[in-house]
């Protein structure tokens, strides 16, 4: 058994060294460059590895461990060491030594492996497999890293060397970031925050029991069945995956895991207890935060091989572009729940975020699971899925007012910088919306002319729809929700700046183009034009009528009383998002335009049931759901009646007698008395095609009739006249 | 490994995934999946009060030094046997008996080399495998016996009474690690690694010479407790198991490369598997080709002098355990930095001899399992579990799928953490019964409630009637128990009180003659032969036959208590206070003890271990007279 205690013991024998190293290193590196050890590297160090046709390294710079890469005297990219920057102590407890390159645009141009003390050759794995791993890593675009939180590239996994892969990644991209944003390349900026900074509540806070702590967001979780874990695993496609199935039912629970911010007083008094409490005080120092983490089912958020690295491999906690992996001296357990009510779980622990992490308590993080399966002997395969965690507002200290008055330029032109960049990307997109956006204001302008042929307005219409359907929503995602409004209302309250909604240019494009519809023509311009789920419902039902789907009209009673359910949906939202916007995203959900627009129906059955079921009513009662559920368009109705014009044009017949429009209005939006109902109307112009319509509308029958009697009788009388001159003429001819 | 290690793991696949996640993400709705995890059905491994065991669990300590006897499956900690340890209850490593189990075994060089630092014998040791003597392949309850790694000793335990009778050293070898007795026909031979490299003749003379350093293999006479001979080997001996069939036995080396340091040691692709041929050694011993040193035979079986004494088959990377299977034909070699075990095919190595056949034609399948494999145990059913230390878990597989050339992995359990040796129930016998496995984990961790930063170590209880792996119950334990073995209780047959005849205290009863005293009968007042003074004394609860004895400053004094009392679990002791002496005394057995009554005054002697409602006034006076009063 003395192997098995002399590899343990070289690992802690390797720390101590690692310790004992570092101190004696420590005074020498002080004197170079504030302990960065980049130099150390550099001069044995080809610059073409980094940057191909480099030719060697300028001066480090002095405020930033980072030496420029030349290039026929030019500087093209900048050099600098992971563990300069970031974390990189691996399964060995030693570092893992990483130079790579950035070019100006952000993008990295190389990595390589420059010192490493993993014991991965003493598992059976090759170093040159870590190597290849690391040179990988150029091409990443650190501009991507930024936008998704350092997710947008593809990990490649080393199995039986998880850890260590882990920590290259993550020290390459967060080091990356940081070394791309301290020097602004490709337009990121070191300032990533938007918004103000929040602060936590100063106090001792008070004791709650569980349920308000899980009602109010203070503990949140995360629930996966068997199921749901064996679809992630068929969603990758790796057969030896799919082979291997969780067994047991589907809805067994695979892990229900609960996350609350424990170093927040009130949560850690309720959930630990006081004198637990105080035993975490005690534990943590100042700028530590730690967060509780319990889990029950048949899958462990810790497992048992976290031992062999120190390092929990199957959590980790991401907050923007950082993320803290957990060591196992920044762990403990917990015996159980103090807090009132709380159910049992069959794992407590306790994890410490260091405060050198960065980590911000107030803003919103999330706890990555990693679900591991074996695929071989030594071989394993991986999903994840997010635990989401936000601070509930109650624990945060209120907003000073109007701070970002005073923020700085340099702040401002960094969040400038980011949307105009994105701005900038997204043109093409931007542009095809712009173009529909001007052909529909045509339309309206020009609406006489345009419903003047039926046949061909039914064409551009259901033309115009299919674009809102297949470019704006499945393409383009671009599809507005009544989040977005609570989200506004939000920021309204705690601070509003333009950044955060210049973020989605669809989306803040087509809201601008709401608001001005709003008042010309009220919200049928959305609904009716650029909403891709009424696009959806009004295609589908209008394939159902091609098949002689029977339509029902509902009662005009019913349907005047079911109008007001949307209202009562919005508002109940509006009204929850005031106390908790999450849940009211959540709740939010009433808006199948998730599932069906930017899922594309891809995702849990309940959900695709919802939406189907909203579909199939809508192949009966056309866009039942806008009628009556939608709470966007609720929200848009509201101000409906303040719109400066009335552009639908009505005769004086309409609604008495005649009920045409009335009865093919698709939305049945006009009164049995005749006016049209702008909060209902979606704009369609088909009353217009009608107004126009020779062989519909009365009006215009009757004006033909009458025209036509005109005409007969300017006939009758020009033939008399004619009779009378006639003859003269007809005698004249026939001479 | 396999060619495919790596895969792509797209992020983007999981955010797929992860959107999925969310949606069943609760704000913790409490009570909404409140399934109370279901107790593990009852009277399996958790017996109910008064309920026996099914099987004795014997366990090493490690650097405690002692064996333990555990009832299992409960895990309930039964006795400890002191062993190489020094015993504050028992007084081992004090009385007369036990010192004289302790030294009679020992070289006269480390005797010469204790007394200079005033010591009699060693009082540490560490303790790793504890292994039953065998009669035809299974366990027959006679003795168990075990290593000291520490200080280069093998000791046996009479399991009659479960005390240690004999410990002895091993001359010429360097840290005894491996060791297993012979399966058959009987034990027969006990197998003794010498684990660390030395010189062979270690007396200074070679210091910083590596090349010239040696491993040594022993075999004892289990009978006896004779070292029978020894066999140089190239390379350094880690674990060691034999055959069921009588003709060979199996050492694992790591450190072929014979390195002095981590790197050397770690350096070669493949280390070996020693096999060594039992009728050839014999024929060898008996033919004179051996070097007598220490009074034991030793022979050269090292590679390349052309000696049919010993195999060398090349093992994938620093190999660990070595486990022979129930089915008496299949070795299993467990390659620790390698994810794969070797398994050789006992039917093959005749060839290997006779032939030389290419010593890897005995290797018959080399699946991978995981990383770090240490050890495996049986099932009697073709099933082998294995630990995977780096993993922290452990490994059922098939046998014969391995030997097909399948994936012979049924399923993997995690355990908690990283764990060493493993035991099924009668696993190392040709009677394994595939109930119960223990997986020996050297850390635990978190696992407990915290003692603090030494923790202790955590044997798991696993089921493993069903292909899936059940870790049943956490058993903590001080340390550090290596190794274990669990036998069935009918083969176990211990007494309840000792035979008067019983040869342990051999030399009281001598002594006790020459006094003219019967031990039974004690005497009235000390026998005094010039500065040596001798009490002989027997105990019945609650009195001790003396009241009270005057001795003499100076004196060496000898007190044997014999323990009258034929009562099962009616133990008595002698504790002597503020004198350091301590001593138990089972029923109807002789202890004695001698020290030098150095303290003048009126000192208390009493009963240690309970025995009587008049416990407390089970006691009696020693009264040291002062020098020249």
């Amino acid at each position: 058994m003395i192997q098995v205690s002399s590899l343990c013991m070289f690992r802690r024998a390797a720390r101590w060294l690692l310790v004992t190293l570092a101190c004696l290193a420590a005074p020498l590196a002080a004197g170079a460059d504030d302990g960065s050890e980049l130099g150390r590297f550099l001069p044995e160090l080809d610059a073409a590895v980094l940057v191909p046709g480099a030719s060697g390294f300028g001066a480090m710079r002095a405020d930033l461990p980072v030496a420029p890469v030349l290039r026929d005297g030019q500087t093209v990219a900048w050099a600098f060491l992971t563990s300069d920057f970031a974390g990189t102590t691996g399964y060995s407890g030693k570092p893992i030594h990483v130079v790579a390159a950035i070019d100006t645009e952000a993008v990295m141009t190389g990595a390589v492996l420059v010192e490493h003390s993993e014991p991965i050759v003493l598992i059976g794995i090759p170093e040159a497999k870590m190597r290849r791993v690391i040179e990988g890593y150029a091409g990443l675009d650190l501009k991507a890293e930024a936008d998704a939180a350092g997710t947008a590239h593809d990990l490649d996994i080393i199995s039986g060397a998880t850890v260590t892969v882990m920590v290259i990644d993550d020290s390459l991209v967060r080091g990356g970031l940081k070394v791309a944003r301290a020097l602004g390349l490709g337009g990121l900026s070191s300032v990533a925050q938007a918004g103000p900074k929040r602060t936590l509540k100063p106090g001792e806070g008070t004791v709650e029991d569980w349920q308000t702590l899980a009602g109010d967001g203070s503990v949140r979780g995360l629930t996966l069945d068997v199921g749901q874990v064996n679809r992630g695993f068929e969603a990758t496609g790796d057969e030896r995956a799919i082979a291997r199935p969780e067994k047991g039912p589907d809805d067994a629970t695979f892990i229900d895991m609960r996350a609350a911010l424990v170093s927040v007083p009130t949560i850690g008094r309720s959930l630990l207890g006081a004198n637990e409490y105080a035993n975490l005080q005690g534990w943590l120092e100042e700028g530590e935060h730690a967060i509780l983490v319990a889990g029950r089912g048949r899958y462990s958020f810790k497992g048992s091989g976290y031992v062999r690295g120190g390092i929990f491999d199957r959590i980790q906690l991401i907050q923007g572009d950082r993320s803290v992996r957990f060591f196992d001296r920044d762990h403990r357990r917990l015996g159980a729940i103090a807090a009132e009510g709380a159910p049992s779980f069959t794992e407590l622990d306790l994890f410490r975020i260091p405060a050198d992490s960065g980590f911000d308590p107030a803003a919103p993080w999330r706890l990555q699971l990693l679900v591991q399966r074996a695929v071989g002997a030594v071989e394993k395969t991986f999903v994840t899925y997010d635990l989401g965690y936000r601070l509930p507002e109650r624990y945060l200290a209120p907003l000073a007012p109007a701070p970002q008055v005073n923020a700085p330029g340099e702040e401002a032109a960094a969040k400038t910088a980011l949307w105009q960049r994105i701005w900038r990307d997204k043109t093409p997109e931007i542009a095809v919306l712009c173009v529909m956006l001007t052909v529909l204001t045509g339309a309206f302008f020009f609406q006489m002319q345009i419903t003047a042929h039926p046949r061909a307005y039914l064409w551009f219409r259901m033309s115009f729809l299919n674009v809102t359907l297949v470019f704006l929503g499945w393409y383009a995602n671009a599809q507005l929700s009544v989040v977005n409004l609570m989200a506004l209302a939000g920021s309204l309250r705690t601070g509003f700046t333009w950044d955060a909604f210049l973020m989605d240019p669809l989306v803040f494009i087509q809201w601008f183009a709401v608001a001005a519809a709003l008042i010309f023509w009220g919200r049928g311009a959305y609904c009716g034009w650029l909403c891709p789920f009424g696009a959806l419902q009004e295609l589908t039902n209008r394939v159902a009528r091609l098949l002689k789907v029977p339509q029902w009209t509902l009662p005009w009673g019913l349907h005047e009383r079911l109008w007001p359910v949307k209202y009562m949906i919005f508002l109940g939202l509006f009204g929850v998002s005031l106390a908790s916007i999450p849940m009211a995203e959540k709740l939010a959900e009433v808006e199948p335009f998730k599932t069906a627009i930017i899922l594309k129906f891809v995702r849990d059955w309940p959900f695709v049931v919802f939406a189907v079921t909203l579909l199939l009513i809508g192949l009966f009662v056309e866009r039942f759901y806008c009628r009556y559920l939608c709470p966007l368009g609720a929200a848009l109705a509201i101000p409906a009646r303040m719109r400066m014009f009335d552009w639908l044009r009505r005769y004086r017949d309409c609604g008495s007698p005649c009920q045409t429009c009335a009865h093919e209005c698709p939305v049945q939006a006009i009164h049995p008395t005749g006016e049209i109902n702008p909060n209902e109307c979606v704009n369609c112009l088909h009353c217009q095609v009608l107004y126009q319509s020779d062989a519909k509308c009365p009006v215009i029958i009757r004006q033909l009739k009458r025209r036509a009697k005109d005409r007969a009788a300017q006939k009758a009388d020009a033939g008399a006249l004619e009779r009378l001159v006639g003859q003269t003429t007809a005698g004249k001819e026939t001479h | 490994m396999s060619e495919k290690t790596s895969m792509k793991l797209s992020r983007r696949g999981m955010l797929g995934a992860t959107a999925t996640g969310a949606l069943a993400a609760t704000t913790g709705g409490a009570g909404l999946f409140a399934s109370a995890r279901q107790a593990h059905a009852a009277g399996t491994f958790n017996p109910e009060p008064g309920q026996l065991d099914e099987y004795y669990g014997f366990w090493s300590s490690g650097q405690t030094g002692e064996l333990r006897i555990l009832g299992f499956p409960s895990m309930r900690e039964l006795m400890r046997v002191p062993v190489f340890n020094r015993c504050s209850a028992t007084g081992w490593g004090q009385t007369n008996e036990s010192l004289k189990v302790l030294t009679e075994g020992l070289t006269e060089e480390t005797r010469a080399f204790l007394a200079k630092r005033g010591q009699k014998t060693y009082d540490n040791g560490d303790l790793h495998h504890p292994h039953m003597s065998f009669t035809d392949g299974t366990y027959d309850g006679r003795y168990l016996f075990m290593n000291d790694k520490a200080n280069t000793r093998v000791a046996r335990v009479r399991c009659d009474v479960m005390k240690c009778d004999k410990i002895i050293e091993i001359p010429n070898a360097s840290d005894i690690h491996g060791m297993r007795p012979q399966k058959y026909p009987r034990t027969g031979y006990v197998f003794a690694n010498g684990e660390h490299e030395a010189p062979l003749v270690n007396d200074g003379a070679i210091l910083d010479k590596p090349e010239e350093y040696v491993n040594i293999f022993s075999a004892i006479d289990g009978d006896t407790m004779k070292v029978a001979w020894q066999v140089i080997v190239s390379g350094n001996l880690d674990n060691t198991d034999c055959d069921y069939q009588g003709k060979y036995a199996f050492s694992t080396s790591y450190n072929s490369e014979m390195g002095m340091t981590l790197a050397g040691m770690t350096e070669a692709e493949r280390d070996h598997v020693v096999v060594f041929n039992l009728k050839e050694i014999e024929a060898g011993v008996a033919a004179g080709d051996y070097r007598e040193m220490n009074g034991v035979p030793v022979l050269d079986g090292r590679k390349g002098r052309n000696k049919t004494y010993t195999r060398y088959i090349p093992i994938p990377n620093s190999p660990h355990g070595v486990n022979t299977a129930p089915d008496g034909q299949h070795v299993v070699i467990n390659g620790k930095l390698s994810p794969t075990v070797s398994v050789i095919d006992v039917t093959r190595l005749d060839a290997l001899f006779d032939s030389d056949a290419d010593p890897r034609s005995a290797v018959v399948a080399e699946p991978q399992l995981g990383l770090g494999p240490l050890h495996t145990a049986f099932d009697g059913q073709g099933n082998a579990f294995t630990t995977l230390f780096l993993d922290s878990q452990v490994v059922k597989w098939n046998i014969a799928r391995a030997l097909r050339g399948e994936d012979p992995i049924i399923s993997k359990v995690d355990v908690h953490y990283q764990p060493g040796h493993n035991s099924t129930s009668m696993g190392e016998t040709k009677e394994a019964d595939g109930k119960w496995l223990i997986s020996m984990n050297k850390f635990s961790k978190d696992r407990f409630i915290n003692v603090g930063p030494l923790k202790p170590e955590n044997e798991q209880l696993i089921e493993i009637s069903t292909d899936e792996m059940k870790v049943v119950h956490d058993g903590p334990t001080f340390a550090e128990p290596h190794d274990s073995i669990i036998v069935r209780r009918d083969i176990v047959n211990p007494v309840n009180v000792w035979d008067r005849n019983d040869p342990m205290w051999e030399d009281a009863r001598r002594q006790a003659e020459a006094d003219g005293v019967t031990l039974e009968d004690g005497a009235d007042e000390p026998i005094r032969d010039g500065n040596k003074v001798r009490v002989y004394m027997w105990s019945m609860a609650p009195t001790f036959s003396m009241e009270k004895f005057t001795v003499r400053e100076g004196d060496e004094v000898t007190i044997y208590v014999t323990n009258l009392d034929d009562v099962d679990d009616v133990t008595h002791g002698l504790t002597i206070s503020n004198y350091g002496v301590a001593m138990e005394v089972a029923p109807q057995a002789t202890a004695s003890v001698t020290f030098t009554a150095d303290r003048p005054g009126v000192h208390w002697f009493y009963c240690q271990w309970f025995c009587h409602a008049l416990h407390m006034e089970m006691r009696g006076r020693m009264l040291v007279e002062p020098r020249g009063a």
